[in-house]
């Protein structure tokens, strides 16, 4: 395949509107693109994130059944945190594991970094593989609005619940999953 | 199962929105099923396709796809609105279309090795059927997007070979340009564990499902 073509940023001409909420900003942005033409749209603007997948010593995943108010469902998600200003992606993950999970990792391999939605938002998601986790007998706190439950799942319970057609998927989670499988060799 | 919105958040008021041409953002007051009230800023977006075609030969067809609001050209599959009442194996074929040239229809070798499992609902104009894959939230923290995943198994009518199409083929609302790419399925995880691959996670997902039935 050809070599993959480098950045190639659009010219931001005029941001017609914004709208703030939390940590996200809603811009509708005219815009030049390198092939010369203009066009307006909305973008998220997102300061990014971290999602690891926690694999334990016996070979199961620690996962978060989440309540995700935006599809009003509970989604099978693993970890995962917006990164605060200035803060190195996995100096995020390491937090948010403890804080979402209750368990420290020892060993991190990189898995890439995704975009969950590149036709809205600029949001960069980086992945990471936790292993060599232990349990912490006295987790830090999570953010007040997180409504979620931690729970173990073998691989092959995982990949039927993905295939099964009865779970509203995360893409995120799916994303990293597909690389750690890729790195674990399943 | 987990899908049901057994317990949902409430609605408590609406403090500011922002309309765009496809989509709109709100910035509203909630009280979530544990209790806690707050505000959260969320997409409303109509609902998605994305397309998995597959060759007869067994490759994938891709679009090595600009994106403006994030300046980079990520391989994708074929992704889409639902227009108004369509359902996703109408809008499949509509993009498919698009991207190919109308289907010359089902040849005879065709209709015998590409049988049509959801042929009854989708119609008779249904050449190519649409497999299920399943229903993405690709981005559930901030977007109400739902997106439908299915697999395309292309007949040996189509051109496996689109390579002369130039740059600039598919325009999208969001000033997005594509390119099309046939892959192997090696060629396409190889890519994907490369790390030099931005990942589109909607492909990936969609891929993660289409391996799972190959």
């Amino acid at each position: 395949m050809a070599p993959l073509p480098p950045p190639e940023p659009s010219r931001l001409l005029e941001t017609a509107a914004a709208l703030d909420a939390r940590k996200i900003r809603f811009e509708i942005n005219r815009w030049q693109l390198p092939n010369g033409l203009e066009a307006t749209f909305g973008i998220i603007r997102h300061p990014g994130a971290s999602l690891a997948v926690p694999v334990l010593a016996d070979g199961r995943v620690v996962i978060l059944r989440q309540y995700r108010f935006a599809v009003a469902s509970r989604l099978l998600e693993f970890p995962a945190g917006t990164l605060d200003e200035g803060e190195d992606p996995l100096t995020t993950m390491e937090r948010e594991l403890q804080e979402e999970t209750g368990y420290a990792a020892s060993r991190w391999d990189a898995l890439g970094a995704m975009l969950p939605c590149p036709g809205y938002s600029d949001e960069v998601i980086h992945l990471f593989l936790a292993r060599d986790l232990r349990p912490l007998p006295n987790p830090p706190a999570g953010d007040a609005d997180e409504d979620l439950e931690v729970l173990l799942m073998e691989p092959a319970a995982l990949d039927a619940a993905i295939a099964s057609g009865d779970e509203a998927l995360d893409g995120k989670s799916i994303t990293a999953w597909y690389r750690a499988r890729q790195l674990l060799n399943l | 199962m987990a899908d049901a919105p057994d317990n949902p958040h409430q609605s408590l008021a609406i403090e500011a929105s922002l309309q765009g041409e496809a989509y709109g953002f709100v910035r509203e007051r909630l009280r979530l099923p544990m209790g806690l009230e707050a505000s959260f800023g969320w997409l409303r977006h109509p609902p998605t396709l994305m397309v998995v075609p597959r060759w007869a030969d067994g490759r994938v067809l891709l679009l090595r796809r600009y994106r403006p609001g994030v300046g980079q050209r990520l391989l994708e599959f074929p992704s889409g609105r639902l227009a108004a009442g369509e359902t996703a194996a109408q809008a499949a074929v509509r993009l498919l279309d698009g991207l190919l040239g109308p289907d010359p229809g089902p040849s005879a070798e065709g209709a015998d090795t590409n049988p049509d499992p959801h042929g009854a609902e989708d119609g008779p104009a249904m050449a190519a059927p649409w497999e299920p894959l399943g229903q993405l939230r690709p981005n559930p923290g901030y977007s109400d997007e739902h997106m439908a995943l299915g697999l395309v198994r292309l007949g040996p009518q189509r051109d496996p070979l689109p390579n002369d199409r130039a740059e600039g083929l598919l325009r999208g609302d969001d000033g997005s340009t594509g390119q099309l790419v046939s892959l192997s399925p090696a060629a396409l995880d190889g890519a994907l564990a490369s790390g030099d691959e931005p990942l589109d996670g909607r492909t990936v997902t969609a891929w993660f499902l289409a391996r799972c039935r190959w």
